[in-house]
């Protein structure tokens, strides 16, 4: 039996922090780590590290660092190219591509004084419009995995060697990993054994990818012994990726390939990596909100300034922030959330400082790429994203001063988060469990489109919106005129919605009208919360959730993340306060992603009668109103 | 939902309201287009820049909507400027081209001449004092105050030149002084012997008033000295 020939490369996440770009104790032992393993057991490697990492090797490891461009230098280690920040660069504009590109490049070149010849990325995003990016940016090959080059080819047996693919008059070349062999490359060495005899005889150079947990430090020099013991024991051919395009011709071509592997958290199955933005909605909306900050710099700002707020941008196109994964590794956290939308609206921040522009505007746009308008609202304290065809709901609420969107979690079936959207409920309801249920069937919510005009005034700016909502309650359907007004003060950080409700039957109505917000939350660990009812102070994680009545000022404070709101009704209004839970890595749902408020008030209405309700929202930052 | 279909963007900063329409405009989104500016230009603003640079119009019922717009915005006193460079539009307004005011930017807008930054802040200040000129009048003032400032000037500088000739004198006749009190020192220097051995009287030293202090005294004494020659 040959020896297999195998090209291994070891790649490393950066991991998630809330701090901007600490050094980190684990890339020096990554390092000392890596130098040992090459030393010991004299492998040849390739290598793909985040552009921070090698930074950070540059400053505090630079005998690994030279001893590594010596390793370079004998064709040992290969060093692979990628994104700065390791992003799923397809879901990106092609200039936010390219910066990821050159910055992590350039960086390879000066440190390691090697230029990089591959593309890697961890998720192995992978689309056919990438082509020219890259061959323009210098690279000859890109891996992609092997299952997506199996479903291009239409085969169902392995694929080993390499394909070129063409787009646009560029070509690059595909190289397919393993992810069967890179598994069991970490496994012990019988499952490997195994592996490695499953596998087809030929003279074709195997490629296998495999990462390096740093969250993990501890386990990093047992992970090492053992791929080392493993590579020895297998007594593999290694040779590094780019050796494979002196040592072998061209399998073939494919056109048309959609890549995606692993860690991002998509089913079995998915084919790319914008089904991440489908299946999540927080991924989605930090996705847009990104792409219109970069909108928002290309069309009032040019040269240096531009390439400044672009590179800002280029943190956030983290694949963190959009993975459908718990803890701090996807967008099911609330602080990589919280990290996020802080990183996203401070750049808009600056571009509206850059630009001279006092951050007043209306801007009515596909913002959401739905096919449809939204109406993004801002002055230079506050912001927020209206769906007016989805019951003139808020999208997004961002208190500037305090660098937050409050509406950023999910709703509790898991559904987009909404503020102020609005229900009529059966006059039955009376325990909070009951009414949960009712705003979770959704039956009495008020969500047919609405029309929408914009009024400018001296000292404000209103959305007017008026539509005729048709809502199921009792088994009757009920048909209401709304004229629902949305208005901001220009310098102030407070919002004023008022209804106008009229019963356009000719029948009598009675239940419940009310609006829901969604609003994203820490765990309620510690004292910096605090929740006041009528001046009351209520103990958040014990008394939810909860019913309170006729409520006239309720007040809500987070002290670590130094925002405060309260809410003032014109007519005293019922409260239900829930917990929105999701879960952690257990099935049970535990982990508080937010809080859910439900306002509502009795409403009898006579056929043609009208009904007024109003509510205001201040915000603050230290919880002081004035 | 025809008003859905129209991308919209607003901006404000001080007097100036910025109004961005994008997209293709037809017959279906006549109304709603009016109906959205009309309600956007009622609200507060001096300077009003439409910028129509990505819009496309299909139909000429638009040209009449922008007319009406222009009107509005003069009857509230303000300035209603068109931003566009594409062909298209330039074909699409040619009719009026010499009623709007088309720029192709803000940026090139506030970079026309003179007349244009004393229109704009013509308009600023009239809606703050409610004054009103034309712009040949307040040209015509202000060559006048201009005018005035050029005299003041001139008499200024010439006060100031003949200042400077009087300083100019004094100051020759202070050194014409010097020199001939110098001269003066050394000429008493000179007699100053003969003085001291009494052959020489010095007139300067005799005080004439002690001699004409005696009117009858003196005369006697030239008469004396007359009849001794």
């Amino acid at each position: 039996m040959n020896r297999l020939k195998l090209s291994l490369l070891l790649y490393v996440k950066e991991p998630f922090s809330k701090d901007e770009h600490i050094f980190d104790e684990n890339y020096r032992l990554l390092a000392v780590e890596i130098k040992k393993f090459l030393e010991t057991s004299k492998v040849r490697l390739s290598l793909f590290l985040p552009g921070h990492i090698i930074e950070a090797w540059a400053k505090h490891c630079i005998n690994e660092l030279i001893w590594m461009r010596g390793a370079i230098r004998e064709g040992r280690l290969e060093i692979v190219g990628g994104g700065f920040y390791d992003p799923m660069l397809p879901l990106f504009p092609t200039r936010l591509q390219e910066l990821q590109l050159q910055k992590h490049f350039s960086v390879v070149e000066k440190i390691f004084q090697a230029e990089p010849s591959g593309y890697f990325n961890s998720s192995m995003a992978w689309e056919i419009g990438m082509t020219e990016t890259l061959a323009k940016q210098g690279f000859n090959y890109a891996l992609v995995s092997e299952d997506s080059l199996q479903e291009s080819l239409g085969r169902s047996t392995r694929v080993v060697g390499w394909f070129t693919t063409e787009d646009r008059g560029a070509v690059i070349r595909l190289l397919p990993v393993a992810q069967d062999l890179s598994l069991a490359l970490v496994q012990d060495y019988s499952s490997l054994s195994l592996k490695v005899a499953s596998l087809p005889e030929n003279e074709k150079i195997w490629v296998a990818a495999i990462s390096v947990n740093l969250n993990r430090p501890e386990n990093l020099h047992s992970f090492f012994e053992k791929l080392a013991l493993n590579l020895i024991e297998s007594d593999f051919q290694l040779w590094t990726l780019s050796h494979i395009f002196e040592q072998q011709m061209s399998d073939g071509r494919v056109n048309l390939l959609s890549s995606v592997g692993t860690d991002l958290g998509l089913p079995t199955g998915s084919h790319s990596c914008r089904e991440l933005l489908i299946r999540r909605p927080e991924s989605n909306f930090m996705h847009k909100s990104l792409l219109a900050a970069n909108r928002h710099a290309s069309s009032l700002l040019r040269g240096s300034d531009l390439s400044s707020i672009q590179n800002q941008l280029l943190p956030v196109m983290a694949p963190v922030y959009y993975a459908d994964l718990y803890e701090d590794q996807g967008v099911r956290s609330p602080v990589v959330r919280w990290k996020g939308s802080r990183s996203i609206i401070s750049v808009e921040d600056k571009i509206a400082k850059m630009a001279d522009f006092r951050g007043r505007s209306v801007e009515v746009t596909d913002f959401l790429m739905e096919g449809y308008r939204q109406i993004l609202v801002n002055n230079s304290k506050m912001g927020f994203l209206l769906e007016q065809n989805n019951g003139a709901s808020l999208r997004s609420l961002i208190y500037k001063p305090s660098l937050v969107n409050m509406v950023s979690a999910f709703r509790q079936n898991g559904d987009v988060p909404v503020a102020f959207f609005d229900h009529l409920l059966d006059p039955s309801l009376h325990e909070i469990k009951q009414i949960e249920a009712a705003l979770d069937d959704g039956a009495g919510s008020l969500k047919a489109p609405y029309d929408y005009q914009i009024e400018r005034a001296e000292k404000h700016v209103d959305v007017m919106l008026r539509s005729e909502q048709i809502a199921n309650v009792s088994s009757k359907k009920h048909v209401f005129h709304i004229d629902k007004r949305f208005a901001l003060p220009w310098n102030d950080s407070s919002l004023n919605v008022s209804y106008v409700l009229s019963n356009t039957t000719f029948s009598e109505f009675e239940g419940y009208f009310g609006t829901e917000l969604n609003l994203g939350a820490r765990n309620f660990d510690g004292r910096s919360y605090s929740l006041k009812i009528n001046g009351s102070k209520i103990p958040l994680r014990s008394a939810l959730p909860l019913l309170y009545p006729d409520v006239s000022l309720m007040e809500f404070k987070d002290g670590l993340l130094s925002y405060a709101f309260r809410f003032t009704f014109s007519k005293p209004a019922k409260v239900a306060l829930s917990l929105i839970l999701g879960s952690d890595r257990s099935a049970a749902p535990t982990l508080v992603q937010g809080i859910r408020l439900f306002f509502f008030w009795n409403l009898t209405m006579k056929s043609q009668a009208s009904e007024t309700y109003k509510i205001q929202m201040d915000l603050s930052r230290r919880g002081f109103f004035l | 939902m025809k008003a859905d279909l129209i991308d919209l963007f607003v901006e404000e900063s001080g007097d100036e309201v910025y109004i961005r329409l994008k997209g293709t405009f037809g017959f279906t989104q006549l109304a709603p287009v009016r109906e959205k500016i009309e309600m956007l230009l009622s609200g507060p603003g001096k300077i009003w820049f439409l910028d129509v640079d990505k819009a496309r119009f299909t139909i000429q019922e638009y040209l009449p909507m922008f007319l009406d717009f222009l009107e509005k915005i003069k009857q509230k006193e303000g300035l209603f400027v068109l931003l566009f460079k594409g062909d298209s539009n330039k074909r699409f307004f040619n009719p009026y081209s010499h009623i709007f005011e088309i720029h192709p930017s803000r940026a090139a807008y506030r970079k026309t001449g003179f007349f244009k930054i004393l229109k704009k802040v013509g308009a600023t200040y009239s809606k703050q004092t409610g004054l009103r000129l034309s712009p040949g009048i307040a040209v015509f003032l202000l060559i006048i105050l201009l005018g005035w400032f050029a005299t003041l000037f001139a008499i200024i500088q010439n006060q100031a030149t003949e200042i400077q000739e009087r300083d100019a004198s004094v100051m020759e006749m202070e050194t014409q002084r010097h020199r001939l009190q110098s001269e003066l020192e050394d000429l008493q220097a000179m007699v100053g012997p003969l003085r001291h051995l009494g052959l020489i009287v010095d007139s300067n030293s005799v005080s004439l008033n002690s001699k004409v202090n005696n009117w009858t005294n003196y005369l006697d004494m030239l008469e004396r000295e007359r009849r001794a020659k």
